[in-house]
């Protein structure tokens, strides 16, 4: 026997990686992952936060253990020899669940010493790796190359021998964070970054841009107390503070703006070629652009966030810039981007412009919509109407969703029907409500009951399928047949009693509408068996019963309903009466 | 003429080297082709189920809920093929099974079974069979169905909530949902799957991914009352007598082999699938039931991983009355993340593919694919089977004497993992198990290995770097990955 190196570990090593518990000398908690461990002893940042609050504790205030976990991090993740301090920090992590970095764009400038620090928040191990100059599909090749490595990837992180490959992290077990240390390369110009892991490639990647700095220079403000509404003439006023922007950008916050504030912005804007430039120029209250002494865009007035664009002819090299401003009362914003020849987007010049970074996804709507002569369905979770929502968009802008849990018609609305925008993007979490509009939502009950006395007998919640629960009560949903234009006849039963619940167009021109139709066969049971058909602010007019806040007008055929107060709201319920084995029910709803 | 014969003579025997030298460095693709079944434009299939209907039609279902028909879908050379919609707005269909007449379908919130009665293509009867498990608007809360077994049940596996919660009712548990629609609850344990499916005989496999108590992914058999590892869902033992009492609560931070001692009903993963390594989210599992149309694996388990896009080929044998066995690299290079398998009794493999939420090696968002055997033997480890002192493997062609005469060329090493309440794990316990001795079997295509230091619950990894054929062949997957939880 060579070597067997059994070492069963229980309890073992990696139990403490995922630790965002920090413990303190007098028992309190810390919970966060490790921002930094520097001067100010251990910081954490809070990523649920959307501003990612930090707080730092002073090393001497951690348990011993606490301690000694801050202090090796510090030791692996600190700055090689030489580096000096880091001029900037990009912080990215992993959004839990979804397979992607929550930063996609962030900018440096050329030979900028850079820390990264990347936090690893998803279940699943990842890591980052930023290729050299190129575009996504450079981004791509360095992953595949890791894919290529086969068996032996996880081992080395996934990180593989790759010319292109300019600076990585290792691979980051869930929870872990990681600063990376580099010098930004000289070269500007676009450097995709992608995590390597097999397969995550096509969603974790984004793209470093190493940009010079603004087309700013020699930048200032004056900023003067103001109460006017429109944007003043500086020459006169008492300057209350003054300064330089040494970005290059335009910065309310440098310049300390609060209500009542106005400021004069003065520089060069340095133009690389010449040709015709737009200048976007956004405010909330108002803005003013003059360029060489002509005004190129008048954003002036109180107003909210406004943009306006102005267009001018510029030649190649300097020219005067000024933008005056002012924010009269409430929220304030201003924000200068420059558009023209050779540039792909707008290049920001004032430091508010977003850039990518830390955005929310924008929704996307992928419409699902019936054909003129054939219905549509959708089954998901649909907003209101339960967790075994059935869709249906019929023939003529209306339509309905019904609750296979309870056997309910739950929502009922004109126009467009629904979006696979929620459930067929990502991992396709949450609720998706109606696409269309007038949407009325139903009492959330089951249908049917036996009622002692019909006038005041409450409508019993005993036989109500919870969410997330098996079935244990008398409704069972039995499916449904589609008929030629494809509109669904539900089916259900309860003791004994076989149900079909039918929902057609009934649209005359602009006039939405639908028809129900609901069939009750089987021996009547002893009682009253009743129907529930709707609960709120219900009032009888005109041979139909309306419901309140909403254009929604409900007449009855078939069957004599009885409008009862229930506590402070009421009831419209449908006493059935059997014909032999058969009851029907017939509902018109019209939207007027 | 004369000068004409010598260079045809020539340029024969060049041939003939050429192919011995392209023999050495064989590749996946002169064994088995992969072939797309275009879709249609417009179509967005994320293929999550595919079954075989009469006539040799073709279902697919997908996760935006439609299921579509196909006809010419296994033709070669490859004909147009001819797409029929035969439902739609279905909530996440995950498996297809034709049964007595019905396409059955495991929905999010249902077992339906659907039926054409006015012979358009297109079905207009939906049977709601059983929807008694509880889902909560969680998008982890998926359902796999199984093809029905020799029975008529469904056999379905319930995914938690999120990565790790139960919270709804049967949330964590295998259910099977029986012709008229009785639903029998079947085993506990379950985490996160990725497919089901059952082997030759007839027995059900479920794959289960990396995660909370697990640290690989893995298959695992679906034994009629055990527990499958994961004890989330264990609440649920509340709501059944079926299965029987509720089994002690696993120890976390320990090994699945320490706690299945304790734990009588724990049935351990038959085949882990390394980590990283074989793949990353194991899915769809079919046996090859070809009986040779799709080459000579016949019989054996393919299991498929969506990160990876590819296919593990599993050789499983009973021994103690579990499963276990070995797990050998098949083929690689689908075009999406594979989900879902079908094997028609004519040896084409169809592969349905999705990436969507998780990525994967393939680079489509989606894809329909079709595997097919060139015909040509591909020198491959053909079975690892376990013997008193070692194994013994066979081989799809005759070896080389001298290939297996140095055991030093022989590599093997052993890791097991972490069974704990968090995710995942890293290979640990490892070993170097030392191969003694070698004998040829005397049909020339096997060989008996007797190995010191064997590990009980560990993955065996055996690398055969310069095991050839007699033609002086590689093997086309030089490595198999044995997991051994029972000793002969």
């Amino acid at each position: 026997m060579k070597s067997l190196m059994l070492s069963l570990v229980l309890g073992a090593s990696v139990a403490g990686a995922s630790g965002l518990t920090w413990e303190l000398k007098d028992g309190k908690r810390l919970s966060g992952h490790i921002y930094d461990v520097n001067k100010q002893g251990l910081v954490l940042v809070d990523l649920s936060d959307p501003k990612a609050k930090r707080t730092a504790t002073a090393l001497t205030a951690l348990s011993a253990g606490a301690r000694k976990k801050a202090e090796t991090w510090a030791k692996k993740n600190a700055a090689p020899k030489g580096f000096g301090s880091a001029q900037k920090t990009i912080l990215i992590s992993t959004v839990p669940q979804k397979m992607l970095y929550d930063v996609t764009a962030f900018k440096v400038a050329p030979n900028q010493a850079v820390r990264l620090l990347f936090i690893n928040r998803d279940e699943m191990a990842h890591n980052l790796l930023i290729c050299q100059k190129g575009d996504a599909k450079l981004g791509m090749a360095v992953a595949q190359a890791a894919w290529a490595l086969g068996d032996k990837g996880l081992d080395m992180g996934y990180i593989p021998k790759h010319d292109k490959l300019f600076v990585n992290t290792a691979l980051l077990l869930q929870n872990e964070s990681q600063s990376v240390f580099f010098k930004a390369p000289a070269k500007t110009g676009a450097y995709p970054y992608v995590c390597s892991v097999p397969g995550h490639a096509a969603l974790m990647k984004g793209t470093m841009t190493v940009g010079s700095g603004s087309l700013l220079s020699g930048l200032t403000f004056k900023s003067y107390a103001y109460k006017g509404d429109k944007v003043p003439d500086f020459t006169t006023m008492k300057v209350l503070r003054e300064g330089p922007l040494k970005s290059g950008k335009i910065s309310t916050k440098t310049a300390g703006v609060k209500p009542g504030t106005a400021v004069l912005y003065e520089g060069t804007v340095t133009i690389p070629v010449e040709g015709n430039y737009t200048f976007h120029l956004s405010s909330d209250d108002g803005s003013q652009l003059v360029i060489d002494g002509k005004t190129v865009v008048d954003n002036d007035g109180v107003h909210a966030d406004t943009m306006k664009k102005g267009a001018v002819e510029l030649t190649k090299g300097p020219h005067a810039l000024k933008v005056g401003y002012f924010d009269k009362s409430g929220q304030h914003s201003l924000s200068l981007a420059l558009s023209g020849p050779g540039m792909k987007r707008p290049l920001p010049l004032s430091d508010t412009a977003r850039s990518g970074g830390r955005r929310k996804r924008p929704s996307v709507s992928i419409p699902i919509e019936p054909t003129e002569t054939e219905a549509v369905m959708y089954r998901n979770f649909i907003s209101g109407a339960g967790v075994r929502a059935i869709g249906v968009g019929l023939p003529g802008g209306v339509n309905v969703a019904w609750d296979a849990d309870n056997m309910r018609l739950a929502l009922a609305w004109t126009g467009a029907f629904m979006s696979g925008g929620k459930h067929w993007v990502g991992r396709g979490s949450g609720s998706q409500p109606p696409e269309g509009d007038r949407v009325v939502t139903f009492v959330d009950e089951v249908p049917f009951a036996v009622l002692d006395d019909v006038a005041v007998t409450t409508w019993p919640r005993t036989d109500f399928r919870a969410k997330s629960t098996m079935r244990t009560q008398p409704f069972i949903f039995k499916g449904y047949m589609l008929n030629e234009q494809r509109i669904p006849t539900f089916r259900y039963e309860f003791h004994g009693l076989e149900v079909t619940d039918t929902f057609v167009p009934a649209v005359k021109g602009e006039e939405k509408g639908i028809r129900r139709t609901i069939v009750v066969s089987g021996k009547k049971p002893p009682g009253t068996l009743c129907f529930l058909l709707a609960r709120g602010d219900l009032t009888e007019a005109g041979g139909g019963y309306q419901l309140a806040g909403t254009e929604l007008t409900m007449t009855l055929a078939g069957c004599k309903p009885l409008l009862r107060k229930v506590g402070d709201t009421t009831e419209l319920i449908v006493p059935i009466e059997f014909e032999g084995d058969n009851a029907t029910i017939e509902q018109v709803l019209t939207w007027k | 003429m004369e000068m004409k014969q010598i260079l045809a003579g020539m340029v024969t025997s060049m041939l003939v080297a050429s192919t011995v030298m392209a023999a050495t460095k064989a590749k996946e693709s002169d064994y088995y082709t992969i072939t797309e079944v275009p879709v249609p434009e417009g179509v967005v299939l994320e293929a999550v189920g595919i079954e075989l209907m009469p006539d040799k039609t073709l279902a697919v279902c997908s996760r935006r809920g439609d299921i579509y028909t196909i006809k010419n879908a296994w033709e070669t050379p490859a004909k147009e093929t001819v797409w029929t919609p035969f439902a739609q707005g279905l909530h996440e269909p995950i498996g297809l099974s034709y049964y007595d007449g019905y396409l059955w379908t495991a929905q999010r919130c249902e077992v339906t079974r659907m039926k054409d009665v006015t012979g358009d293509g297109r079905a207009d009867v939906f049977d709601s069979m059983s929807s008694d498990w509880g889902i909560n608007g969680d998008y982890h809360e998926y359902a796999f169905g199984s093809r029905h077994d020799k029975d008529g049940n469904m056999w379905l596996v319930m995914c938690l909530t999120g990565s790790g919660g139960a919270k709804s009712d049967f949330r964590g548990w295998c259910l099977r949902v029986s012709k008229d629609g009785k639903m029998i609850p079947t085993t506990s344990g379950i985490r996160s799957p990725g497919g089901i499916g059952n082997n030759i005989n007839g027995d059900m496999f479920y794959c289960d991914n990396q995660g909370l108590w697990n640290g690989s992914s893995c298959l695992k058999h679906l034994k009629v009352g055990s527990f499958q590892g994961n004890p989330s869902g264990n609440i649920y033992y509340d709501l059944t007598d079926a299965i029987g009492k509720r089994p002690a609560d696993p120890v976390s931070d320990s090994r699945i082999e320490i706690e299945r001692k304790r734990i009588p009903e724990f049935v351990p993963p038959a085949i882990i699938l390394t980590h990283g390594k074989l793949g990353k989210s194991s899915s769809g599992i079919e046996p090859d039931s070809s009986k040779g149309n799709f080459g000579p694996f016949a019989g054996q388990l393919l299991v498929l991983d969506q990160g990876f896009s590819n296919i593990t080929r599993c050789d499983l044998e009973v021994v103690n009355g579990v499963y276990q066995g070995a797990a050998i690299p098949f083929l690689s290079g689908f075009g999406s993340g594979s989900v879902s398998v079908r094997m028609s009794p004519d040896g084409a493999l169809f592969v349905g593919g999705t990436e969507r939420g998780w990525g994967s090696k393939g680079p489509h968002s989606f894809r329909l694919e079709r595997a097919n055997w060139t015909g040509k033997l591909p020198f491959e480890i053909f079975t690892m089977r376990l013997s008193k002192k070692g194994w013994k493997l066979t081989f799809t062609k005759e070896i080389d004497p001298a290939s297996v005469a140095d055991v030093t060329k022989m590599l093997m090493t052993s890791h097991t993992y972490i069974y704990k309440s968090g995710y995942g794990s890293p290979e640990v316990d490892k070993s170097e198990p030392v191969i003694q001795s070698v004998t040829i079997g005397q049909d020339g295509k096997s060989i008996d290995l007797v190995v010191d230091g064997r590990v009980k619950g560990n993955v065996h990894v055996l690398h055969l770097p310069a095991l050839t054929s007699k033609d002086g062949e590689l093997l086309l997957h030089d490595s198999v990955h044995y997991t051994l939880n029972e000793f002969r």
